[in-house]
């Protein structure tokens, strides 16, 4: 190994990049602006590649100054190289270089470019800090960071309200998720006296097993509830499918392949302290299962290209968060590779056909693409296979491993198996539901109404046209590693040599299962598995073509017949609704008996918004205690100053 | 040590000195003395910081002990004038704008800034009160600087009012006290108050005897029980006056329309200074003078957080008005602070400490700004005319956006890490509930942050707002405010080791 | 010998009637005076106070509260002036331009 990695190079070359455009890409030209911008990526790429052939054995560790050094408190800027970190470098940076190549086709001529890939840059900075950080204070750096910028793309197309609105949802909603990471940073501390990994990692590892919940268990919950706010996990998931309004690069890079993955990074980063509560890890377990069935689910019945693509992303990141439940850390961190890869492509190749189409999202008005875009075509369908998890490709190598350790693993069981089946088979029907109905069948688009999110995009041209080299390039390097992205992993089971968990066990040697019982199983009833959920893609694939491409009619029937249950998708299991008479209409009771009369329950619409208006009504009212009048002023201190006095004297006497 | 030394009042005096030379110099001299009377202040200033560093040397307790010189002290004092020097720097511009007289200006800020140095080192209630005087006298003043306009003298009129009023409060509190205890002498109340609870403890037979050393008496001469209910009516006639200075609920009603009203420059120094100062004795009173009775008072504390933050960020989700946007917000950050003020314990006092640096810093970057638009006769201080900004001043936006994330408490600034000793400290008191509900705040408070900054990126402006150009006094504040903001994010550990050790010497001297 | 009581109802009663004037008192100048009165109530509790620890603090504390109260009579009335320059009118409930 090296002596000195300068690891902190990675992360500050995009943010010098960031810098640079921010201050003079007003005044240089796109290319400047876009060289700039993929040129420090591409730096920060070969960098990271640098550092992850130099990685030995133990982790390596690069402390540059101190940042807190209180008495009672310390933090330091240091950054943790470790399999585990490296492998992240490389997705992050090896993605968002694809990724960033794609926007210099995609965006140009939409107005903003520089401050488009400003923004950015900002981002790679502030998650590859979030990456590499040696201790849970420069993380949680990164990690709000990292929302602000999200926070920033969303709303890009800032001429748009619904754009805005979606950024602010995004932002609040995972500042929730954050301050339970922020607690559970703050028990760490009072925990372990540290906060760095190479600290905490080996005294937890050192602590026995909880039994009953204690401090780990606690610990482990808020980094939870960080977590699920930050992958958009039930119950704060609601903030991803909004965040679509943003551009498409951003959707990939952000919303599919890094930031929302963090959750399972820190899960994962933090493994040691999991295996030892296991109360925590059953709940993480469950609450990844729950988010990957019941959002594919949804995934079936949505319209919209992005929005589909968005809950079958929530759907992937819950597979994820429940390979760590059942303490199958490589895996979920294998499935996080793979499904950057695939997700990317999904979501770029999106973009391709909604630039194609001059912006229009909705799939029921698409079809028959697949003679205009055959170059997306073929990329949309090896990353449709590799969702549906259809071997060779490399979702099959990463979600087979998923499957099997929720049956084997001694935290799983049968309930987490078939959770993850039945998601398995669900999501192959809606992925080539939307492959058939974009690009199969007759062609809806002779005139697209151009009523998408491209605001700036020109009327359409006529016929829908492939898209530039500069984009389609990407789209069949990320369909490569679609491809084969999966072959590093494949287990002794098949041959292979099962590099992948070899490469990361050193990451999750602390975590190794303090209970050893592992059940063996024979290799006949793990080939059993194996068919049995490839049969179930397949049955899903199959479904998909019978409804949507060779009886169409049957779709609808199928709605019709279904149709309570449809509308009951449809409109998202009415958790909005849901949402609001749970937590919006008694803060409406409350509000109303106890501290003014006669709200009008009128404009309560949708969760979010309706809880965003209960709350500045709320204010509202406590500004109208601010009369104006000095005399009612006095009033308020006399009262203050009377149940002051009334409470201290009768605790006195 | 002689028992009174004028060593110790130094900077008190300097100050003193050079206001009453500003004000004779403003008087006397022609139109364009308003430099040289700048000069003369900031010289003041310096040598006051210089007399406050030079203290260190010789710490303890003056003047029969009603005056002390401690870290804690000298903590506030360098606090006040780093404060006054920012506000003197950067008031220059709008004093000419709107035709006002300098060296009157200069004068009652010095007075003020007199006033707050002596709260910050009052061992003694009374001179405490004469110091809350002397800065709220100067304040009243300052308020209602712009005479000529309504909004302004009707703000002054209303913190005079409800300013006295309170101070009455605040003042039949130290009467009751002394009453109680025999002494305004916070030391010697908290030895008082821990002879009676020793008694207490000691004597479980009930006879609680006075604790009489010969100098000291109370109203429980003889045998009969200690005063407690009185002791209590003066505990909360004391937080009455202190919640009303650091605008805490309930007692906050006066913060929006005050802040509204005076002139910006104005609304900025009340908004840290003064506030700092308040806080400076609230801690004293509360954590030296009545620390036997914490808990007691520390659920009047747990309450008084929650409503100010509560009332403050709810209400501010519905202004247009900047200033009064960031009054509300300042009633929230008060709440922030009285969290860590709840937790009654050596973290909690230095997380007060290092948020009011941080706090004093963004916030008086985020007035600055606000005073800049704001144009002659603060005539665009609505949200909407910030329209654009982003675009239109690239630079004045990106500070303006440093200081609400500031507010907001994202990490790498000041505001984060003194939102996160806050929470850190309430949580080590176990205060878990009052942690949840200052994180459900700080997510609220996002929201109207967020607002300020989609306006200046991602609107389109409706009118044309005329844009001054940045003068080099403004544009130094504005640099040491948002460098200081970012410093004290990434670099805090010397202001932070001064915080501990103020408040090692508050908790542990006594 | 009036008790000590005695004197700390009446101060009681003085302040609590200065906070009622306050509190219903339209008028500016009433009100800055009833102020005043609060203040005085506890220039008596004082007095009363340190006359019955025998000592002198509490005197002198009436002294100080005094010169207090009498800058801020002067600053007040200025202020009262300057309001009285803008709106021509001295009643307290129309001074409300800013609000909610």
């Amino acid at each position: 190994m090296e002596s000195n990695l300068q690891l902190w190079l990675i992360p500050t070359v995009p943010l010098l990049g960031a810098l640079w455009n921010g201050l003079w890409g007003k005044r240089s030209s796109e290319r400047a602006v876009a060289s700039v911008a993929v040129g420090a990526v591409a730096v920060s790429f070969l960098l990271a590649l640098r550092a992850f052939f130099a990685l030995g054995d133990a982790p390596y560790l690069e402390s540059y100054f101190s940042w807190i050094a209180a008495a009672s408190f310390q933090a330091h800027f240091n950054f943790y190289l470790d399999p585990l970190s490296a492998v992240m470098a490389l997705i992050v940076t090896g993605v968002g270089l694809l990724i960033h190549i794609y926007a210099v086709g995609y965006m140009s001529q939409e107005g903003g470019y520089y401050r488009f890939f400003c923004y950015m840059n900002l981002f790679l900075f502030f998650m590859l800090t979030l990456v590499l950080a040696g201790n849970y204070l420069l993380m949680f750096v990164g990690w709000e960071g990292v929302g602000l910028c999200s926070y920033l793309l969303i709303g890009f197309y800032f001429r748009r309200e619904d754009a805005a609105d979606a950024g602010k949802k995004a932002f609040i909603t995972t500042r929730l998720g954050d301050f339970g990471f922020l607690i559970a940073l703050l028990m760490i501390y009072s925990t372990f006296e540290s906060l760095n990994y190479s600290e905490v990692l080996p005294a937890a590892a050192s602590l026995p097993v909880e039994s009953t919940a204690g401090p780990l268990t606690v610990i482990c919950l808020l980094l939870l509830v960080g977590a699920a706010g930050k992958s958009a996990q039930v119950p704060l998931y609601v903030w991803l499918p909004d965040a679509m309004l943003g551009p498409t690069p951003v959707s990939a890079l952000i919303h599919a392949a890094t930031m929302v993955t963090a959750g399972v990074y820190i899960i994962a980063r933090s493994s040691a302290l999991y295996v030892h509560a296991p109360q925590a890890l059953f709940m993480v377990a469950l609450v990844g299962g729950i988010t990957a069935f019941y959002a594919a689910t949804i995934g079936i019945v949505q319209t919209d290209i992005k929005r589909i693509l968005a809950y079958s992303t929530i759907s992937q990141i819950g597979y994820m968060v429940m390979a760590c439940g059942v303490a199958a850390f490589s895996a979920a961190i294998f499935h996080l590779m793979t499904h950057a890869f695939f997700k990317a492509l999904l979501f770029l190749g999106a973009g391709s056909v909604i630039h194609a189409l001059g912006g229009e999202q909705d799939i029921r008005k698409m079809g028959g693409l697949r003679h205009y875009l055959p170059r997306t075509y073929w990329s949309f369908l090896i990353a449709c296979l590799a969702i549906a998890a259809l071997p060779p490709f490399s979702g099959f190598f990463s979600k087979d491993p998923i499957l099997w350790e929720a049956y084997v693993s001694p935290y799983g069981g049968i309930l987490f198996w078939l959770l993850g089946i039945l998601t398995a088979g669900i999501t192959s029907f809606y992925i080539f539901r939307l492959f058939f109905l974009t690009f199969h069948g007759h062609s809806k688009t002779a005139v697209a109404t151009s009523s998408g999110i491209h605001v700036a995009e020109p009327a359409h041209h006529g016929v829908p046209h492939e898209s530039p080299p500069i984009m389609t390039w990407p789209l069949m390097i990320l369909a490569a590693l679609s491809l084969a992205g999966g072959w590093v992993g494949i287990p002794a089971l098949w041959r292979g040599g099962d590099h992948w968990n070899l490469f990361l066990a050193p990451a999750f040697r602390l975590a190794a299962l303090p209970t050893e019982h592992a059940v063996s199983h024979d290799a006949a009833t793990e080939i059993i598995f194996t068919l049995a959920s490839i049969l179930v893609s397949v049955a899903g694939i199959a479904l998909a073509y019978l409804l949507y491409c060779r009886r169409p009619e049957l779709a609808a029937a199928a709605a019709a017949r279904l149709r309570g249950l449809h509308t009951l998708v449809l409109n998202k299991y009415y958790v909005d609704e849901i949402y609001r008479s749970l937590f919006v209409q008694p803060l409406v009771v409350v509000s109303r008996e106890l501290l003014w009369k006669g709200m009008d329950a009128a404009a309560i619409d949708g969760s979010f918004q309706g809880l965003a208006n209960r709350t500045r009504r709320l204010g509202d009212r406590v500004r109208r205690m601010q009369s104006g009048n000095i005399r009612s002023y006095a009033g308020w201190v006399v009262l203050g100053a009377i149940l002051l006095i009334s409470f201290m004297v009768g605790l006195a006497s | 040590m002689p028992a009174w030394n004028l060593t110790a009042i130094l900077p008190e005096a300097i100050l003193t000195v050079v206001g009453i030379v500003v004000m004779l110099l403003g008087s006397f001299s022609s139109q364009n003395q308003d430099r040289g009377c700048r000069t003369v202040t900031l010289m003041g200033l310096a040598g006051a910081t210089v007399a406050v560093v030079a203290q260190r040397q010789h710490q303890g307790a003056f003047f029969d002990g009603m005056f002390l010189v401690d870290p804690f002290g000298i903590f506030f004092h360098l606090l006040f004038f780093l404060i006054a020097a920012l506000v003197v720097l950067s008031s220059a511009d709008y004093l000419q704008a709107e035709k006002l007289t300098v060296g009157e200006f200069y004068t009652l800020l010095l007075f003020g800034t007199v006033g707050m140095g002596l709260m910050a080192s009052a061992n003694d209630l009374i001179l405490s009160f004469i110091g809350l005087e002397i800065s709220s006298l100067a304040s009243y003043v300052l308020v209602g600087f712009r005479r000529g306009v309504a909004s302004s003298s009707e703000s002054a009129l209303k913190y005079f009012l409800l300013g006295s009023f309170a101070t009455a409060f605040f003042l039949y509190g130290i009467a009751l006290l002394f009453g109680a205890t025999g002494s305004t002498r916070l030391t010697q109340i908290q030895e008082i108050l821990r002879n009676v609870s020793g008694r207490a403890t000691a004597g479980a037979a009930g006879t609680v005897l006075l604790p009489t050393p010969s100098t000291l008496s109370s109203l429980a001469q003889g045998p009969e029980q200690f005063p407690t209910a009185l002791l209590g009516l003066a505990a909360s006639l004391l937080f009455v006056g202190l919640a009303f200075k650091v605008s805490a609920a309930p007692f906050q009603v006066w913060t929006p329309d005050v802040y509204q009203g005076a002139p910006t420059p104005v609304t900025a120094f009340l908004s840290t200074g003064p506030k700092a100062a308040a806080f400076a004795v609230f801690l004293r009173v509360f954590l030296v003078g009545l620390e036997q009775t914490a808990d007691q008072w520390s659920a009047l504390l747990w309450v008084s957080a929650a409503l100010s933050m509560f009332i403050g960020n709810l209400a501010a989700l519905w202004q247009s008005n900047m200033k009064r946007l960031l009054a509300y917000s300042s009633i929230a950050h008060a709440g922030y602070m009285l969290v860590a003020f709840t937790a009654h314990s050596v973290d909690g006092t230095s997380a007060v400490l290092f948020y009011l640096v941080a706090y004093a810093v963004m916030n008086l970057g985020a007035f600055l700004v606000v005073t800049h638009l704001g144009n002659r006769g603060e005539r665009y201080v609505e949200m909407d005319d910030y329209a654009g900004l982003g675009y239109r001043s690239p630079l004045l936006a990106a500070c303006l956006t440093i200081f609400l994330l500031s507010l907001i408490g994202i990490p790498l600034t000041g505001g984060f890490l003194g939102k996160f000793y806050v929470f850190r400290s309430a949580l080590q008191a176990d205060l878990i509930g009052l942690t949840i509900l200052s994180v459900v705040n700080s997510a609220i408070a996002a929201y109207y942050y967020l607002r300020v900054m989609v306006a200046m990126y991602m609107n389109a402006p409706e009118r044309p707002v005329p844009l001054e150009p940045v003068s080099s006094s403004v544009g130094v504040t504005l640099f040491i405010c948002a460098g200081g903001t970012l410093w004290l994010g990434v670099f805090p550990q010397s202001i932070l080791r001064l915080a501990e050790n103020a408040a090692q010497w508050l908790l542990g001297a006594g | 010998m009036v008790p000590l009581s005695y004197y700390l109802i009446l101060s009681a009663i003085l302040f609590g009637l200065g906070t009622a004037g306050f509190l219903f008192k339209r008028n500016i100048v009433t009100i800055f005076m009833s102020v005043e009165l609060m203040l005085n109530a506890v220039n008596l509790t004082f007095v009363a106070l340190s006359y019955h620890f025998r000592q002198l603090d509490g005197q002198i504390f009436v002294f100080f509260v005094m010169v207090v109260a009498a800058a801020e009579a002067a600053v007040g009335l200025a202020i009262i002036i300057a309001v009285f320059r803008n709106r021509g009118s001295l009643n307290v409930d129309q001074m409300d331009l800013m609000k909610f």
